[in-house]
């Protein structure tokens, strides 16, 4: 276990250097610059800011410059947010964009699981046919067709929820929006599952457990939910990452102030330090929720834990 | 293994006279949601691409000033209404939806190309290349691509071409994958041993043997990409960073409706349903063809 988790941890390294390295690359070779977007600045006065922000080095020189705090921790200086270091920006976007995607997340894994597990197990009938035809519908429909559908039923036309208007604490404000990301998602889920289930209700030591005479709840969560979870799982990983780029849009639409909206600020203001902050973030959040993944996988099925 | 798995698949599948994709035909053919899907799509096809634009008497961007957001149904030509420039939405949906399919096709190629390609490389030649290849695209997979993508858009224009190119790169991996694995299994059966006693190269294999029997999946996998591209670009169109004025798209089209929903909501629901129906039937038939090649699933 601890082997596994070191193993992963140095994987990891490589894959940071490459998200640093491109987020660098892309962010220098794109035209213009923070300080050449609105007016011109006098000379001296560019300058002077060049020289603070270290610009005015040589690329490579910067590249390192950069990797070295990002190593130490230290995202650099938000260029369009003076006060501000980028590690103060995302620490304030945190919380939301978190909640967000925990809150979706959870729903999507419970609700999608239990329709999943339900459909497989009255497979072919009325039930089963209803679900998936919704499921199939769920994932054509995208989170940012949804959100605005759903501020117009339920804010607008029937003032059950409000559509913005975030503070800290408040829980109302987080429901359409959870509910816009968790949607496709739970869709997603619940058709994996259900194959996976169908796959293990299929073999023969659920014939066995049948045969016994179990009952259909001890079948389904003691015997055959274990190993139908694995290809669940293996999806988790990259719907972490669906639900951070979902959030994107759906903090642009519900106008929350979490890490989307950031980015998307970030990179129209070229914000050079902020985006690349963003989105190296973003692929440590992926890297730890992969690793996640991992370990879950040894809990379900054990045989790959004696492997290492 | 293959040895193991022969008589067993003959055994199910009765009309093996049929061959593999014969059979696999009759079966989509009775599949009820599959039918309605190509149905569905034949009529938006033919829609969008040849019947729409006679029917409706408007430019996509002509600005109709004296009809400024006239609802559906009110005025015989406007037959969707339109929007606040005074714009035919029966009209810009036509052209949204060709733009929207296109880049769809596009890209879901772009993927298919390399994916194919790569997988096919890397599982039927295997060994120290094959490990090498799929540990770089595991570290592709863990990289923000959306991110990336945003980025990309903003800083480089919006060009067409990039959009293709952007969501291609990102789509092929998942390609890749199982295309390695069909490969593999591939690699040690006996008509590929022929094929090389007779003296057949590498390239020559590949091309007229390996390739040709990824078809089915490579099939099954381009029909469920096409929806996924088409919502890359609906998604970036939505953040203002896709197909730009006076082109439209869906995602662009629902963006401005999303915008103005609280005055006009057909401007949100009539394009976002266009789309929804378009990506669901990509998804059902997608659904049909993987049941149809893969009966077990069902």
């Amino acid at each position: 276990m601890l082997s596994l988790i070191l193993r992963r941890l140095l994987q990891a390294i490589p894959t940071l250097f490459l998200l640093i390295t491109i987020s660098f690359a892309m962010v220098r070779a794109a035209p213009g610059g923070p300080f050449s977007t609105e007016r011109a600045l006098p000379p001296e006065v560019e300058r002077a800011l060049q020289a603070r922000y270290h610009l005015d080095e040589p690329l490579p020189q910067q590249y390192l410059r950069y990797l070295g705090s990002v190593v130490r921790g230290d995202l650099g200086p938000s260029f369009r947010y003076e006060e501000y270091s980028v590690n103060d920006l995302i620490a304030q976007g945190i919380p939301v964009t978190a909640r967000l995607g925990l809150f979706a997340m959870a729903l999507a894994l419970l609700v999608g699981i239990g329709l999943g597990i339900a459909a497989a197990w009255w497979h072919h009938s009325t039930v089963d046919r209803l679900f998936m035809l919704a499921a199939v519908t769920g994932i054509s429909v995208p989170s940012f067709v949804l959100a605005p559908l759903f501020i117009l039923l339920f804010a607008v036309l029937w003032h059950w929820l409000p559509a913005g208007g975030y503070a800290p604490g408040t829980i109302a404000p987080m429901v359409l929006p959870v509910l816009a990301l968790a949607l496709p998602q739970m869709a997603y889920i619940a058709r994996l599952t259900r194959g996976a289930m169908l796959e293990v209700l299929r073999s023969p030591f659920i014939r066995t457990a049948r045969a016994k005479g179990l009952g259909m709840r001890l079948i389904l969560l003691r015997h055959a939910l274990r190993p139908a979870l694995i290809p669940v799982l293996s999806y988790a990983g990259p719907a972490l990452a669906g639900l951070l780029s979902g959030s994107v849009v759906v903090e642009q639409i519900f106008g929350l102030p979490g890490i989307g909206r950031f980015f998307i600020q970030g990179a129209l203001n070229r914000d050079y330090t902020l985006v690349m902050g963003v989105t190296i973030l973003a692929g440590v959040v992926i890297i730890l929720m992969n690793l996640l993944v991992d370990l879950a996988y040894m809990a379900l099925d054990p045989r790959l834990g004696a492997r290492g | 293994m293959n040895e193991m798995n022969a008589p067993a698949a003959s055994k199910k599948q009765p009309n093996t006279n049929l061959g593999l994709y014969g059979g696999a035909w009759l079966r989509l053919r009775e599949n009820r949601w599959a039918r309605w899907a190509v149905w569905v799509l034949a009529i938006l096809l033919l829609l969008l691409f040849a019947v729409g634009p006679l029917l409706s008497p408007y430019a996509p961007d002509h600005a109709d000033w004296d009809h400024i957001l006239v609802r559906p149904g009110l005025m015989a030509s406007h037959y969707l209404g339109t929007d606040v420039i005074g714009r035919d939405l029966f009209a810009r949906i036509m052209q949204g939806g060709r733009i929207s399919l296109m880049v769809g096709f596009a890209g879901a190629l772009v993927s298919l190309l390399i994916g194919v390609c790569y997988g096919a490389i890397a599982g039927f030649v295997g060994g120290r290349l094959d490990m090498f290849m799929m540990r770089l695209v595991d570290l592709l997979y863990a990289l923000p691509f959306m991110f990336f993508v945003i980025l990309l858009m903003v800083f480089f224009g919006r060009s067409f071409l990039l959009i293709f190119v952007a969501i291609g790169a990102i789509n092929w991996l998942d390609m890749a994958r199982i295309v390695r694995g069909q490969a593999m299994s591939l690699r040690n059966l006996a008509f590929i041993e022929a094929a090389r006693v007779y003296g057949q190269s590498t390239i020559g294999i590949l091309v007229r043997h390996v390739v040709p029997n990824l078809l089915g999946v490579v099939l099954v996998y381009a029909t469920m990409t096409i929806p996924q591209v088409m919502m890359i670009e609906a998604f970036l169109s939505f953040l203002g960073l896709g197909v730009q004025e006076p082109l439209t798209s869906w995602g662009t089209l629902i963006k401005e409706g999303a915008d103005l929903m609280e005055v006009a909501p057909y401007l949100l629901i009539f394009p976002g349903g266009c789309f929804a129906l378009t990506v669901l039937c990509f998804n059902m038939l997608g659904d049909g063809l993987r049941d149809a090649l893969d009966p077990k699933e069902r």
